[in-house]
C-alpha cells in the first residue's frame, strides 16, 4: 500500500493518514515508514496548507494527521481545530529540535501544547508512542478516537516540567 | 474580520447571479483606499489562510486576492494550496511597495509551468484598478473606458487595458530620463519601509546625493551631455546596490537611495541570500556608497572629450531610522543636512549623521 500517488483521490481505507513535514524531517520519515509497515494509506504534505488543501479537496474524514507540534500549531492552533471539525485528529511530536519538551517547557511550548490539546489533538514526546497509537488505531479503525491515548494532567505537567 | 469592520463590498448572497466571484484574504479594509465596489463583484472575506483554503475548496472563485503583508513567511505555501483547490482562479497579490520584488518572484516561480500568482497590485489599491484587473474586459470596459470600440476582440481589449495600466503606472512612479523611481515613489516607499521597520524593530538608511558641479557640465557641454551624466550615474548606482534597495531621482541632479531590511528574505535558503537581505545599518550603506564613489571615479564620459575621465564626483548625506529620526520627514531632513555639510566641507565626500543630534561625520 503506502503513499498515495494521485492527488484528489479519496482515501477509501478505514484508517488513513496525512503526514505533514518536509522530506528531510526525521520524525515524518519515521512516521511514513511506520505507516507503510502497517499497510496504512497516507499522503505526505510539506506544510499545513497543503495538508489542509488535501483535506478540503478530498473530503477526508477519520484521518490521523501526523507532524511536528511546532509546524502543526501554526496560525494559533487553527489547523488543529479545522482538522477536528472534519472528524479527524492530529498527533503531534514535541520531542524534536527546538520544541523539545524536556528543556523545561517554555511559555511558547506550553501554549502550543495547550492549543493542541484544547482542539483534541494528541501530543507525544517519544517516537515509540506513535507506533502504539497507530497499532491501536489500526485494530479499531472503524472509529478513530484519540481519547484513549490522551495524556493525564500529571503526565502533561511532567512533560512540560511544570 | 468582524462584520462591522468590513468595507461596504457587495455580499455573495445578494449579488447578481452572474457576478464575478472574488475571495479576499487578509486585512482587506487596510489594503484598499475605498470600499465602493460595483455589484458586478460577489466578494467573500476570509481573514486567515486555512479558512480561505476551505472556502476555495467549496466555491469556484474567479479571482482570489491575498493581502501579502498578513502572510509573510508562509505565503508561498498558502498560495500553492489555494491553487490546488481552485485551479482556475486568478490569484492576485495585494502588495505593499516593499513587497513588490517578492510579488514578482511569486509570479515567476513556476515549478510546473504555472505561476503561483498571476498578478499583483500595490497597496493601497483603488477599487477601480482592482475591478479592471478582476473583471472580464467587457465589464471593465463599461465601467472605466467607454472609448474602446466594441468591434475589438475581448482579447485585444484585455491586452490594451493591461498595457495601458502598466504604462500609466510607469509614468506615475518612474523618472523618464534615468528609469529610476521618481520623488513621489521614493517618499511613499520610505514612508512604508519606516512603518515596517517600526513594527519589526529593523532599520532603514537613506542616502541623498547630488553630482558635484553638474551645472558646469550642463552649461559647458549642453543638456544632452548633462542627461548622459545623469543616466550614467543611475546605471552605476544600480550596479552598486543590492537587488531590493530602492534608487530614485528626486530632483535635477539629486538622487536618493533607500537601504532597508528585506525581512521576507530571512526565510532565504542560504547564508549568502540572508546576508544580502539584512543590512548592518548604516555600515552596509556606507560600504555601498564608498563603492559607488570608486566606480564613479573610473567612469569615462566621451561626451566631455579629454576632460571626461575620472572627473565625476558626488556629495552625499546618510541618515538612518530610528537612530537619526523617527519619521520620514526627520530622516530626510537629517540626510539633507549631512549632504549640505558635505558640500560645505569641499564636495566629493559623503557625510553620515552621527547618533547624537547635529553630530555629522565624514565616512571617509
Amino acid at each position: 500500500m503506502g503513499e498515495i500517488e494521485t492527488q484528489n483521490q479519496r482515501l477509501d481505507t478505514d484508517l488513513c493518514a496525512i503526514v505533514v513535514g518536509r522530506n528531510g524531517d526525521s520524525f515524518c520519515n519515521y512516521a511514513t515508514d511506520l505507516l507503510a509497515g502497517y499497510d496504512i494509506k497516507f499522503i505526505r504534505c510539506g506544510d499545513i496548507y497543503t495538508a489542509f488543501a488535501e483535506f478540503a479537496a478530498n473530503d477526508f474524514t477519520n484521518t490521523l494527521v501526523i507532524g511536528n507540534l511546532e509546524q502543526l500549531s501554526a496560525e494559533d492552533g487553527l489547523f488543529f481545530r479545522s482538522v477536528k471539525k472534519d472528524g479527524s485528529f492530529c498527533c503531534c511530536f514535541a520531542g524534536g529540535g527546538s520544541t523539545r519538551l524536556t528543556t523545561g517547557g517554555s511559555a511558547q511550548m506550553q501554549k502550543r501544547v495547550s492549543l493542541a490539546e484544547q482542539a483534541g489533538s494528541l501530543v507525544i514526546n517519544q517516537r515509540a508512542e506513535l507506533e502504539k497509537i497507530i497499532a491501536k488505531l489500526n485494530r479499531n479503525s472503524n472509529s478513530i478516537a484519540c481519547d484513549k491515548f490522551r495524556t493525564t494532567k500529571a503526565e502533561r505537567d511532567a512533560l512540560l516540567g511544570v | 474580520m468582524i462584520a462591522s469592520d468590513r468595507p461596504n463590498f457587495s455580499d455573495g448572497s445578494t449579488a447578481a447571479q452572474n457576478a464575478r466571484r472574488v475571495l479576499l484574504i487578509g486585512d482587506v479594509a487596510a489594503a484598499f483606499t475605498d470600499s465602493d465596489f460595483p455589484s458586478d463583484l460577489s466578494c467573500q472575506f476570509q481573514p486567515n489562510m486555512l479558512d480561505a483554503i476551505n472556502a476555495a475548496s467549496r466555491t469556484k472563485f474567479d479571482t482570489i486576492a491575498v493581502v501579502m503583508s498578513n502572510f509573510s513567511s508562509q505565503l508561498a505555501s498558502g498560495l500553492k494550496a489555494l491553487r490546488k483547490v481552485n485551479r482556475n482562479a486568478k490569484i492576485i497579490l495585494l502588495a505593499k511597495m516593499y513587497e513588490e520584488p517578492k510579488a514578482i518572484q511569486l509570479m515567476r516561480s513556476a515549478s510546473n509551468g504555472s505561476a503561483i500568482a498571476n498578478d499583483y497590485l500595490i497597496c493601497p489599491v483603488e477599487t477601480d484598478n482592482f475591478c479592471r484587473v478582476v473583471m472580464p474586459s467587457s465589464v471593465a470596459q463599461r465601467i472605466s473606458d467607454a472609448h474602446i470600440v466594441k468591434e475589438e476582440s475581448q482579447y485585444a481589449i484585455r491586452n490594451t487595458q493591461s498595457e495601458k495600466i502598466a504604462h500609466l503606472e510607469k509614468l506615475a512612479t518612474e523618472d523618464g530620463l534615468t528609469g529610476l523611481k521618481n520623488r513621489r515613489y521614493i517618499w511613499e516607499f520610505a514612508n512604508q519601509t519606516i512603518e515596517l521597520a517600526r513594527s519589526n524593530n529593523s532599520e532603514v538608511t537613506l542616502m541623498i546625493f547630488d553630482i558635484d558641479n553638474f551645472k558646469h557640465y550642463n552649461d559647458e557641454y549642453g543638456h544632452p551631455a548633462g542627461d548622459e551624466i545623469l543616466k550614467q550615474v543611475a546605471v552605476l548606482m544600480e550596479r552598486c546596490c543590492r537587488g531590493h534597495d530602492i534608487i530614485g531621482r528626486i530632483g535635477g541632479d539629486e538622487f536618493a537611495v533607500i537601504f532597508w531590511d528585506n525581512r521576507s528574505g530571512s526565510s532565504c535558503e542560504t547564508d549568502n541570500e540572508r546576508r544580502l537581505a539584512l543590512a548592518d545599518h548604516p555600515k552596509e550603506a556606507i560600504f555601498i556608497a564608498k563603492r559607488f564613489r570608486k566606480e564613479l571615479e573610473k567612469t569615462e564620459l566621451p561626451l566631455l572629450g579629454p576632460e571626461g575621465k575620472g572627473v565625476l564626483s558626488i556629495s552625499g548625506g546618510l541618515a538612518s531610522f530610528p537612530g537619526d529620526g523617527s519619521t520620514i520627514d526627520e530622516v530626510f531632513c537629517q540626510a539633507d543636512n549631512a549632504l549640505l555639510e558635505a558640500k560645505r566641507g569641499g564636495k566629493n565626500r559623503i557625510y553620515l549623521v552621527g547618533r547624537r543630534q547635529g553630530d555629522i561625520e565624514n565616512i571617509d
